[in-house]
């Protein structure tokens, strides 16, 4: 088996705010859709924020005892059923599947202890985080690599990653990959006590910008080796050119103030694809909307990207998702992939005016025309965990 | 390294923090003496209620000692563990931490459910407590990936830090984790580091899986398991002569079906497959003491093992340690290679002639071949690790 064989995409499917089909989750993004609101999913009274980006459940929700695990079973579903997957007559067992998390089911935790009795406070699925993978696979019957991984708000990135390093290392045929999360009562919490929530919009690279929104949702790839994939003659929507998963060792909520550890992870992701700088064309920045992360991935796109940083458009889908956390990058690797497909680049939403220390191209305001063959998805977390990923036209 | 040379990586450190105390040492001392881990704690139920559940685990004031003080503020207990777990299997590397703090040493962490106790207590602070004031320190601890970052945080290492979240079989997906990365040159050396400890939170649903005092792995009148609070690190480097022991293959397998053994036979046949070497001397098994999990294990072992192979279940000793299983049982067969003694296993009195396995009572001179370690959960997952002498390897 090659280290170095070609990955490519040929399935995705997504749970969003902004919708659970490819097509509408896309088209949204294409128009600005700011999808950050008023949470109505439970009673926000008691915190003192009460704003994010939620994926429409209906009254289902009050049934479902993690919608992290319900939606990331959806998304296998979706992504494996775009790859045609079932009728490939890929040996099940050599079909594999990893989630990323930053919370997993855990956010379940906190309808238990607010609906069950005091002493029973552990009836509910919170107690396997590994069922965020397992699950889909026991659903569709895969019993390849199975793997739950936590790299924070890097997670989904992680995920592509370890798929990528199992079809490369022969450990399986096809993996479904991705990454979910859900906002729960807890979450809001812990983002509130570190200041870090904006209160009206998510601004990401603007002067303005005053913080994050909690988002939510998930998303899936299916990931085959190209000569497998095109042997079946499925549909190639994407390629994984390169990723590099590091750490800045540096402080565990704060970035490392020079992007150390952002600055190695892009440039590694361009080693391992065998590219330059100049050959990347579009930027799916983190771009969370705080005042932190923005400054430093703008310092760190121009430390990496020099002058051509002027011109390589960046776009931040925060500013419409919200922070979807361990969802947030899978749910951009597949817009990077929608972006490649029609040579279009969503817009950043809300941001109006220029901020010095985010010299870069931010596009705004409507879709840009470009004709995309490289895109750098960035994704940085919690305890300094970073991983960025290089996506190729097909 | 390139594709054609084996796929084998050195295990240059362990360090190990569990019921036994801190250093591996005492473990596999214990373990060859048939004594379980001496220190049991009733861990109570959260927030509130009387139950109690039995956990084997390390005195808390000796791991905090075993720690810098300036390394205390903001770790749970959890990541004081791994710490002090990680920083054993440093010295016993014969590395001091600053020459880990470098772009190529990396960690990886299997954990089960680290945090959970922070995650539980924000929510009670915040939804319950009149002041619904939340310390910002709290936060970052209640994440899955928070033991992985504080130890890159704490060593230095910033090459690659992920957190796997694959159960009792995380350990074994972390050494893959490692060796992939030394194999794509992002990392010289990688920390890989288990975690398992029982948060009070858990204790309610712990308890209904009634737990045993005295677990006894592949004993005829087994009962069940005994949970256990631990840490296990090794330091995982490229080939070197060195080495205390050479990790020459590793796999891990997922089936829904738990009960048929059909992961376990996977990961074991596949692990011997890439060994390569026809003789196994011993097994460290996953075995906890549980009626059916140990006679799927049994099943399994000796479809893929001949009778003659010796079969040692650590978790008779340690307990239950969860994700930090896997990554102690390698750290039991490292010492074992390096004082050529297998451990005999604690708690076993008569084992069933049903299970087809040799389980030793007393300590055996270890025989040329392979160390295969194996774990397993009750969720369907699997994973082997095959190990042998750096000399022979």
């Amino acid at each position: 088996m090659a280290e170095d064989a070609s990955i490519v995409i040929t399935g995705m499917g997504v749970v969003s705010p902004l919708g659970r089909t490819t097509d509408g989750f896309w088209q949204a993004l294409l128009k600005g859709t700011v999808a950050t609101g008023q949470l109505t999913r439970f009673d926000t009274s008691v915190l003192s924020v009460e704003t994010g980006a939620e994926v429409s459940e209906g009254d289902e929700v009050d049934t479902c005892p993690s919608l992290a695990l319900k939606w990331a079973v959806e998304v296998a579903e979706t992504a494996t059923e775009d790859a045609s997957l079932s009728a490939a007559g890929i040996d099940p067992a050599r079909v594999g599947v990893s989630f990323g998390s930053v919370m997993g089911t855990r956010s379940s935790l906190d309808l238990a202890l607010l609906k069950t009795e005091p002493e029973k406070p552990s009836a509910s699925p919170w107690g396997s985080p590994s069922l965020l993978s397992r699950e889909p696979a026991r659903r569709l019957g895969l019993a390849g690599p199975n793997c739950s991984i936590a790299t924070a708000c890097a997670a989904g990135n992680s995920a592509v990653a370890y798929g990528a390093e199992a079809l490369r290392r022969g450990r399986a045929d096809a993996m479904v990959v991705g990454g979910v999360d859900e906002i729960s009562q807890t979450t809001l919490l812990i983002f509130d006590s570190f200041r870090a929530l904006a209160d009206d919009f998510v601004r990401p690279f603007d002067a303005g910008r005053r913080g994050l929104m909690l988002g939510e949702g998930a998303a899936a790839l299916v990931l085959e080796r190209e000569e497998d994939a095109k042997a079946r003659g499925a549909t190639i929507r994407g390629r994984v050119l390169g990723y590099a998963n590091v750490c800045d060792a540096h402080h565990i909520t704060a970035p490392h103030p020079e992007g150390r550890g952002a600055i190695r992870s892009m440039r590694r992701a361009m080693e391992m694809a065998g590219l330059q700088p100049s050959d990347v064309d579009h930027v799916n920045a983190h771009g969370t909307g705080t005042r932190a992360n923005d400054s430093v991935e703008a310092g760190a796109l121009r430390r990496v990207f020099g002058q051509q940083a002027d011109r390589l458009p960046v776009t931040a889908l925060k500013s419409m998702l919200g922070h979807a956390q361990g969802g947030a990058s899978a749910l951009e690797a597949v817009a990077c992939v929608l972006s490649m497909r029609d040579g279009l680049i969503p817009p950043t939403a809300n941001h109006v005016e220029r901020d010095p220390e985010c010299d870069l191209d931010v596009v705004t305001g409507t879709p840009r025309k470009s004709r995309i063959r490289v895109a750098l998805s960035n994704a940085f977390g919690f305890g300094g965990n970073i991983e960025c990923l290089l996506l190729g036209a097909p | 390294m390139s594709l054609a040379e084996p796929n084998r990586y050195a295990v240059t450190g362990v360090g190990l923090v569990s019921g036994y105390g801190i250093g591996a040492d005492l473990c596999f001392e214990g373990l060859l003496a048939r004594e379980r881990a001496p220190r049991l704690h009733d861990v109570k139920a959260w927030p509130v209620g009387d139950r109690l559940l039995p956990v084997a685990g390390p005195d808390r004031d000796q791991v905090t000692s075993k720690l810098p003080s300036q390394q205390l503020a903001s770790l749970n207990m959890e990541a004081r563990m791994a710490l002090a777990a990680c920083l054993l299997a440093l010295e016993d590397a014969g590395l001091d931490e600053a020459s880990f703090a470098d772009d190529s040493c990396g960690v990886v962490v299997a954990a089960q459910h680290a945090g959970l106790q922070d995650y539980a207590d924000l929510w009670w602070a915040g939804m319950r407590a009149d002041d619904a004031i939340v310390s910002p320190t709290r936060g970052p601890r209640a994440g899955f990936n928070a033991v992985a970052g504080y130890l890159g945080i704490r060593t230095g290492a910033r090459g690659p830090n992920v957190t796997i979240l694959n159960g009792v079989v995380g350990g074994v997906d972390a050494i893959l984790y490692a060796m992939d990365a030394i194999a794509r040159g992002e990392a010289r050396a990688m920390l890989v580091c288990g975690v398992g400890f029982v948060h009070p939170v858990e204790v309610p649903l712990l308890a209904d899986a009634q737990p045993e005092w005295e677990p006894k792995p592949f004993d005829v009148g087994r009962r069940g398991s005994c949970f256990g609070n631990a840490a296990a690190a090794l330091l995982i480097e490229a080939p070197r002569r060195d080495a205390k022991a050479m990790v020459t293959a590793a796999h891990a397998a997922y089936s829904p079906d738990m009960d048929s053994g059909a992961s376990m036979y996977r990961a074991l046949s596949q692990v011997l497959a890439e060994d390569g070497r026809k003789r196994v001397a011993a097994c460290f098994a996953g075995a906890n003491g549980s009626l059916m999990g140990d006679a799927v294990e049994a099943g399994a072992l000796s479809t893929a093992l001949d009778y003659t192979v010796p079969v040692c279940a650590v978790k008779g000793g340690m307990g239950e340690c969860l994700a930090a299983s896997v990554v102690a049982q390698v750290a039991m067969a490292t010492l074992s290679l390096r004082h050529s003694f297998l451990p005999p296993t604690p708690g076993l009195g008569e084992a069933t002639g049903l299970l087809r396995l040799r389980v030793p009572r007393e300590p055996e001179k270890l025989s040329e071949g392979t160390l295969l370690v194996h774990g397993w959960d009750a969720a369907g997952g699997a994973g082997a690790v095959a190990l042998r002498d750096p000399e022979a390897a």
